[in-house]
């Protein structure tokens, strides 16, 4: 009986282990690894405090202890994993769906759902919604394994810049590109949430994505920063135009990762203020990136900025995952859309309620 | 008489066309239709522009002046220049706001719940945007008495009495964003034919069914004191401005987030434009501690232009009616969503059952 009954138990592990995605092990190495950033990341925010309250300056080459030179480039390469570990995640959502993908077929079942979401008794439209949200998840998740693999990149860079800071390689030249890069992936996963994006299979309106005004304008700062860059190594007076393109990214990256972020902060995904709120730091802190880590001197700030991205990365790509995972992300599509598409007619329902009522002299211009 | 009529009939129906397409205009038709606007900008910018343009020619052409490098003086005419701008913005926007109409023409109590209350909505709203420009008034007001030449002279005790007041504004500036976000994003009127509405619903767990404006208001106050305290006992250390201008831009993230939306639809250049003020905002104190008084200057005016946009942004909000538009639909959204979601999940339209918990209610 006894035997029987471990027999059972075991057979059930052995399902559940066949059974469990390696998307788990994954997720709770990510967790474990946010998890022990989190606590690095309190102790140093503690200890700065303390020193500041009693010091009233800033500490400069010491954390905890710990030189910061050598925190700052452990700090650096525990990114690099984290954002490879996110990578190959990501190639695992972009080709595995498991589960969230709509059916492009009506069930009658559908009917309620098909009238909450707008498309009353139009079922051409209705199935044509969900082959688009179908198609724009499809694209969203190519472009967000693209950003993942930007931000590699560009960790890549910053890694190799701090190990040959005494040496004579200076590989500044890659940091604004990588930089601006990943603002473009960011910018084009912006576009595919909140903008029409795809072909109406019904209307057949094509309504393609343009990518290439936003393309042009990166390759033209690019191309404008290797000129300046080229120009300052002969002609020393140069030099100081190099630091318009800090800025140029600086602006850009925060105004960009704040649309990205904002674009999620919507009725329809109602995010919990716990993921935005950290989400909008990481907004501020990519605004302060290229400006203070090409330049800041003081290498524990640089340290306390490296950890709290770190942080606010692993929560942007659960928060992400999450919406994907649950389907909520179709969902937001469709809606979307709808409200999209509804824009004009309801608008001009309201203002044919409000017209020449206004706060002051209504009654002059109230229609009879 | 028939005659009279049917032309008297058409004129009518031809002026609430007129009347309609003049609402219906988006932002940018709108400023070609209200020239006087681009007018007041093309007036403003130079007088705004004039500092910089005097940095660019010293920093590119050489030295033209002692007058010239002080900085002060800089600070102050682009202060008095905001002050006077904030002024016009503070008393021009509380006119003309569209409300929605009764049926029963004025009559109140003809008005539906929804209507009702995204009119409330709309004043509390109105009440926080005012706010808000009033605490930037006095920023740059207490700025430019701080940076007037004449006040060079002044005590130190005099100079931390205005620190403190600066301080005070520049930190409520977030304080009123994130109220302004959550009259935008949560539901902040309660239905007044269900009183217990504030209070949390057993069916919604922890969630309540509308925000309790007093309660943010209440902690916005309890944050101000608290920074207050931090900024008295850091004072000059430059943490306070860092964790300031941090916590500025997050809440204008916050509230700009909510502006770009398919309800208000506005261009995509626009909330770059808002986007980059708020990015801007955030860089300040970097910049002050890192670069010279050039990209200050190119920064403040910069912040400038871009908070001429927003005002004129929010003045077509409020007149063209699209901010209760906004309003009124968004509070019906937030009250369904959650409900339109459940059913989504379990009406089948995923193709293999995705990884959901469902509830036991639902599973039944």
């Amino acid at each position: 009986m006894r035997k029987n009954e471990f027999k059972k138990i075991g057979n059930i592990i052995d399902q559940l282990l066949k059974k469990s995605d390696d998307i788990v092990y994954g997720l709770i190495g990510l967790l474990v690894a946010s998890a022990l950033m989190i606590i690095l990341l309190l102790i140093v925010w503690i200890w700065i405090l303390i020193y500041i309250f009693f010091s009233h300056q800033f500490p400069l080459s010491y954390i905890y202890g710990i030189n910061s030179d050598i925190l700052y480039g452990i700090i650096l390469g525990f990114q690099i994993l984290v954002i490879s570990a996110v990578i190959v995640f990501s190639l695992y959502i972009r080709y595995k769906t498991w589960g969230t993908e709509l059916s492009t077929d009506y069930s009658g079942k559908e009917k309620e759902v098909m009238g909450r979401c707008g498309y009353t008794s139009d079922k051409v439209g209705w199935i044509d919604a969900k082959k688009i949200a179908n198609n724009a998840l499809s694209e969203f998740k190519r472009f967000w394994l693209l950003i993942w693999c930007s931000w590699f990149f560009l960790y890549i860079a910053y890694f190799i810049r701090h190990c040959m800071r005494d040496k004579s390689i200076d590989i500044d030249f890659l940091l604004n590109p990588l930089s601006n890069a990943n603002t473009l992936m960011l910018l084009l996963c912006y576009l595919i949430l909140f903008e029409i994006t795809l072909a109406d299979e019904k209307t057949g309106i094509s309504e393609k994505p343009n990518w290439a005004p936003w393309v042009s304008l990166f390759l033209i700062i690019t191309f404008a920063e290797i000129v300046i860059r080229s120009l300052a190594l002969s002609d020393a007076t140069y030099h100081g135009y190099i630091e318009i393109f800090d800025w140029i990214n600086g602006i850009t990256s925060g105004a960009v990762m704040a649309l990205f972020v904002g674009a999620f902060d919507n009725e329809f995904i109602k995010p919990r203020f716990v993921y935005i709120a950290p989400l909008y730091l990481y907004m501020a802190i990519q605004a302060i990136f290229p400006t203070y880590l090409n330049h800041g001197e003081n290498l524990a700030i640089n340290v306390l900025i490296s950890i709290t991205t770190l942080v606010c990365k692993t929560i942007l790509f659960l928060f992400v995952f999450k919406q994907i995972k649950s389907g909520r992300l179709l969902f937001y599509f469709i809606r979307i859309r709808k409200q999209h598409y509804d824009f004009d007619s309801k608008w001009k329902k309201f203002l044919r309620a409000t017209r020449g009522y206004k706060e002051k002299g209504a009654s002059k211009n109230a229609t009879s | 008489m028939v005659i009279e009529d049917l032309i008297n009939l058409i004129s009518d129906a031809m002026e609430k066309k007129k009347e309609e397409d003049k609402s219906y205009q988006s932002f940018s038709e709108w400023l070609k239709i209200n020239k006087k606007y681009f007018l007041f900008i093309l007036s403003i910018l130079p007088l705004a522009l004039e500092p910089l343009a005097m940095k660019c020619y010293e920093k590119f052409f050489g030295k033209t002046g002692n007058w010239m490098g002080d900085n002060h003086l800089f600070i102050a005419i682009t202060a008095a220049l905001q002050c006077l701008f904030i002024l016009f913005a503070i008393f021009l926007p509380v006119n003309e706001m569209r409300f929605l109409a009764a049926r029963d023409k004025d009559k109140e109590s003809a008005l539906g719940n929804d209507e009702k209350k995204a009119n409330t909505a709309l004043m509390q709203f109105k009440s926080a945007w005012t706010f808000l420009w009033t605490s930037w008034f006095l920023l740059y007001l207490t700025l430019f008495i701080k940076y007037f030449p004449q006040s060079k002279h002044s005590t130190s005790a005099f100079d931390g009495i205005l620190q403190v007041f600066m301080n005070f504004f520049n930190n409520s500036t977030p304080a009123v964003f994130v109220i302004c976000y959550l009259i935008f994003a949560t539901i902040t009127v309660p239905d007044k034919d269900s009183p217990e509405s504030y209070k949390t619903s057993p069916k919604r767990g922890n969630k309540s069914n509308a925000f309790h404006l007093n309660w943010a208001i209440g902690l916005s106050l309890i944050f101000l004191l608290l920074l207050g305290i931090f900024d008295f006992r850091f004072q000059g250390n430059g943490i306070t401005k860092w964790v300031s201008s941090i916590l500025a831009g997050i809440a204008m993230a916050f509230f700009l987030g909510r502006l770009n939306n398919k309800f208000i639809n506005p261009s995509i250049f626009i909330i770059v434009c808002l986007y980059a003020y708020m990015a801007i905002q955030t860089l300040f104190p970097f910049w002050s501690g890192i670069h010279d008084d050039f990209i200050i200057l190119l920064s403040a005016n910069l912040a400038f232009i871009f908070k001429i946009v927003l005002y004129l942004f929010m003045l077509w909000l409020f007149r063209s009616g699209r901010l209760l538009f906004y309003l009124k639909n968004e509070r019906k959204l937030i009250q369904s969503v959650d409900k339109d979601w459940d059913k989504f999940k379990s009406s089948g339209v995923f193709i293999t059952p995705p990884l959901i918990k469902n509830t036991p209610q639902e599973e039944s």
